[in-house]
């Protein structure tokens, strides 16, 4: 479980969210009823994916907030998504190309959200990555340490985001 | 009279600003961060870095070098040994990079990028187009509705939403997505091809007489030119868009 305090509704741990991409132009193209199939793909491989200790915080249109405990099981778990979605996508041709932004930090819970500057920073993040991919920020990078094997990571550098006053170091992640 | 230390005893006779040039560690990396300023790197014949204009340059040590522009929305102008790797973020300036650079990488909100030559790339912007002359390596490019424009590479793995993508040669392997962009890629066939979109068309031009493996999950036929055969794999798919291969 994550830690929590209570009073002050804090939780602490990886923000993570994805999104879609090109959801809109396929929905326009292929009608509804082939955009709720893609949706139900995507959702049957996350719920296939996601560990028990973490969930899915809302849904975004096309896109998914989650959190968990902390960042190597996002990591691992945002990894893995791509695989899967990948395999999904070779399998029926479907254009299941995801993004995904993730830092580490904490929220505040609103209800069932999250709300909190660890959260914007999150959702700044996966407006940077191409699909296919995988980013995470420098806080989430160190809370990964050694915990985390048969990965790499390669620097995008200090990147200035809308909104947040500083640049943050951000990082792709990959097998390797 | 300027008093020691005035920024205004660096100004040289075209007034533009200097500062003085740090020596270099033998492996370099520069980084630079900046808000809104157009932010031009050039790699040439020499052993530091130096800032002709907007900017200070901090050694931060293991080899790591920092320009730090004077203010958010400076003009920086930064020369720096060739092959020299280069990590830059900017919101929305213009980063032109000349001269031969090392690994660079360069994330901008909706600034332009134009790089001449690398060893290998990074390259990210939002609204911004990136074109790249010469990239020995891998080149990695995401942008969201700029178009994307690289004369050679290594290898490429390119993705837009709605700009389109140009390759004129990729030497190695060649992935490319785009949502309503068109793309264009010419392949040496040394490597496959592997191309996405959802409304965009997709061109792949081979060399003459290469005969490829196509592999489609497009509802419409492939069009253009070539001889089936099991020289080199392209898989191409697309929900709407044309798909042509050619190879004469």
């Amino acid at each position: 479980m994550p830690a929590t305090t209570t009073a002050a509704r804090v939780v602490q741990g990886a923000i993570v969210f994805t999104d879609l991409v090109g959801f809109t132009e396929f929905t326009a193209l292929s009608g509804d009823e082939a955009a709720l199939a893609l949706l139900a793909a995507q959702d049957r491989v996350v719920s296939e994916t996601l560990p028990e200790d973490a969930w899915v915080v809302k849904e975004l249109g096309d896109g998914l907030l989650l959190f968990f405990p902390d960042a190597v099981a996002a990591v691992r778990t945002g990894l893995a998504l791509q695989e899967s979605l990948d395999a999904e996508s070779e399998a029926t041709g479907l254009p299941l190309w995801i993004r995904i932004g993730l830092h580490a930090g904490q929220a505040r819970r609103r209800g069932t959200d999250l709300v909190g500057h660890d959260v914007n920073v999150a959702a700044r993040i996966v407006d940077q990555a191409g699909p296919g991919e995988v980013l995470l920020s420098e806080p989430a990078r160190a809370e990964l340490g050694d915990h985390i094997a048969g990965v790499s990571f390669d620097e995008l550098g200090p990147v200035v985001m809308k909104g947040i006053p500083e640049p943050i170091r951000l990082w792709r992640v990959s097998r390797g | 009279m300027p008093e020691p230390g005035d920024r205004r005893d660096h100004l040289g006779d075209n007034g533009l600003m200097t500062v003085p040039a740090v020596p270099a560690p033998k492996r370099l990396q520069l980084r630079i961060a900046t808000a809104s300023g157009k932010v031009t790197v050039t790699a040439e014949d020499r052993s530091d870095v130096a800032v002709d204009r907007g900017g200070t340059v901090v050694t931060l040590g293991d080899g790591v070098v920092e320009v730090k522009p004077l203010k958010p929305s400076a003009t920086l102008d930064v020369r720096c040994p060739t092959a020299c790797d280069l990590v830059i973020g900017t919101a929305s300036g213009r980063v032109e990079l000349r001269g031969l650079l090392g690994a660079v990488s360069v994330t901008s909100a909706s600034g332009s990028i134009r790089v001449a030559e690398v060893a290998e790339a990074d390259l990210r912007t939002q609204s911004g187009w990136v074109e790249i002359e010469d990239c020995r390596a891998g080149c990695r490019v995401a942008t969201k509705s700029g178009s994307i424009t690289v004369g050679a590479a290594g290898s490429a793995d390119l993705s837009t939403v709605s700009g389109t993508i140009h390759i004129a040669r990729v030497d190695g392997e060649a992935v490319a997505r785009t949502v309503s962009g068109g793309m264009t890629i010419g392949s040496s066939a040394a490597g496959p091809v592997r191309a996405r979109s959802i409304s965009g068309g997709i061109t792949v031009h081979l060399p003459a007489g290469v005969r490829p493996a196509v592999k489609t999950t497009s509802a419409r036929a492939v069009g253009g030119g070539f001889e089936p055969g099991d020289d080199v794999v392209v898989e191409v798919g697309t929900v709407s868009g044309s798909v042509v291969v050619t190879a004469r």
